[in-house]
């Protein structure tokens, strides 16, 4: 699977602005706005949210990515999925 | 930089100030004296209880730039497993700072999971904590997060229940003075509502006589408590100290050759349902113990008797006209261990109020 980080992040920022019902006009919410300490995703939240990612990207995110500073945005958990796809792309083709 | 650290005295002030936020809906600004002190006996009592301390598993805080953002309380535990020394870890008062959620709560509960304990649990955790939990690997135990009732007097208990609800003390209190003639009436028309006869006898009993009586039993199940004289009384004490609960109730029961047959603990609460904290009974021999629970409840005036389901007394208690339902709380494990799970979900295990959350809470 190929997908770019503004797609991955566009993908996530759908879900959370759904999930976690942020209004449209919210200015204080940006991709870059610090997702836990804004109070938008609590610790069940953070659960469906790894779940999210997990199950659109097909990535499997381990604890230092979930626990990592970047794990805390929109646009630095879009970074995490695109690098662990990178490296799934890069296992795969050492088997092939 | 953040961390999870062991809690400690020094932290009381802090963890507190997040309890009060968390739990009681308390004020942004920092806890009067009072509220110090009750929290300072509370914490000393509970979690920093050197009596009762494992050396190994403690209550955790996360640290973020010297301010605590979340605080899980640990209670160890000693159990047996098989005969065996296992530890089990109760996990409760799980509180993380409003500004800091997110992968706080995570942290913590997979830094407690990796702990040196055989066993995890928590018993009277809400939807949150339990996806929380399912999501670093514990799972749900279904048949314990049951809950049964069996009403004594049926039209007082109505009238009990129908008193809780905000907007009708006003009803309950006139219907109130029926209740009683309803509840005389239905005994003499509706024998099943009236509990059978206890056969054997029963005595009262104490933290003292009571591990005594748990070390005796050949019919352990497969996991269970392992006291030892101090920490029965512990949590039988702690078990009293419930607010709007009275004493706690324990009694041994013996059958005809005065064998030990099981034994029950409970304690009646405000509104007089009588709440469970532990039944223990040899199998065939669950039936009496309570038929014993029940009659003791009956002259104690409650109008109910509850508990946490224990799935060995679906059966009798199913004979004796109690009603299961789906409580607020589930009973939540965590274990490496594929045969201690097993044997949790199973039922082959003597985990109840008493060893779990029932004695841990905030007075």
């Amino acid at each position: 699977m190929v997908t770019t980080q503004p797609e991955v992040a566009t993908a996530i920022e759908t879900f959370i602005r759904r999930q976690f019902r942020i209004n449209e006009s919210d200015a204080g919410f940006t991709r870059d706005a610090h997702l836990f300490e804004t109070g938008v995703v609590d610790s069940v939240g953070a659960v469906e949210l790894i779940t999210f990612v997990g199950a659109t990207f097909g990535v499997e995110l381990d604890d230092d990515d979930i626990f990592s500073e970047h794990f805390t945005t929109i646009n630095g958990i879009a970074e995490i999925v695109v690098a662990c796809e990178a490296k799934s792309d890069e296992r795969s083709a050492a088997v092939r | 930089m953040s961390v999870v650290r062991p809690f400690a005295e020094t932290d009381i002030s802090q963890v507190a100030d997040l309890h009060r936020r968390v739990f009681l809906g308390g004020a942004p600004q920092a806890a009067s004296a009072a509220q110090l002190h009750a929290y300072r006996r509370y914490f000393s009592d509970v979690f920093l209880n050197p009596a009762l301390d494992s050396g190994a598993v403690g209550s955790l805080v996360y640290e973020s730039r010297d301010r605590i953002l979340g605080f899980l309380g640990v209670m160890p535990r000693r159990m047996r497993f098989k005969s065996k020394p296992a530890l089990m870890a109760v996990c409760t008062q799980f509180a993380v700072d409003p500004a800091g959620r997110g992968q706080v709560g995570l942290r913590l509960l997979k830094h407690c999971f990796a702990g040196p304990q055989d066993l995890t649990v928590s018993d009277e955790a809400g939807d949150g904590t339990r996806t929380i939990w399912e999501w670093c690997g514990g799972e749900t135990v279904l048949p314990m997060s049951m809950h049964w009732i069996r009403p004594l007097r049926p039209a007082q208990l109505a009238m009990a229940l129908l008193a809780e609800r905000a907007s009708l003390p006003r009803l309950a209190g006139m219907a109130a003075s029926l209740a009683r003639p309803v509840d005389a009436l239905l005994r003499t028309q509706v024998p099943a509502l009236r509990p059978s006869s206890p056969t054997g006898s029963r005595e009262e009993f104490d933290g003292s006589t009571f591990p005594a009586a748990l070390a005796g039993i050949a019919w352990a199940p497969a996991l269970g408590p392992d006291y030892d004289a101090r920490s029965a009384a512990w949590a039988i004490e702690r078990a009293g100290t419930r607010p709007g609960h009275g004493r706690v109730r324990a009694f041994v029961v013996r059958g005809g050759d005065a064998s030990i047959n099981g034994w029950f603990a409970y304690c009646i609460s405000g509104n007089r349902i009588g709440e469970v904290l532990q039944v223990a009974a040899r199998p065939p021999a669950a039936g009496q113990v309570l038929d014993h629970l029940l009659d003791d409840a009956m002259q104690q005036r409650a109008v109910a008797v509850s508990g946490r389901l224990a799935p060995s007394l679906v059966a009798p208690l199913s004979d004796r006209q109690a009603l299961f339902y789906r409580g607020n709380h589930w009973m939540l494990v965590h274990s490496a261990r594929p045969d201690l799970r097993y044997a949790v979900q199973r039922g082959d295990a003597l985990l109840t109020r008493l060893e779990g959350e029932w004695c841990l809470r905030f007075p």
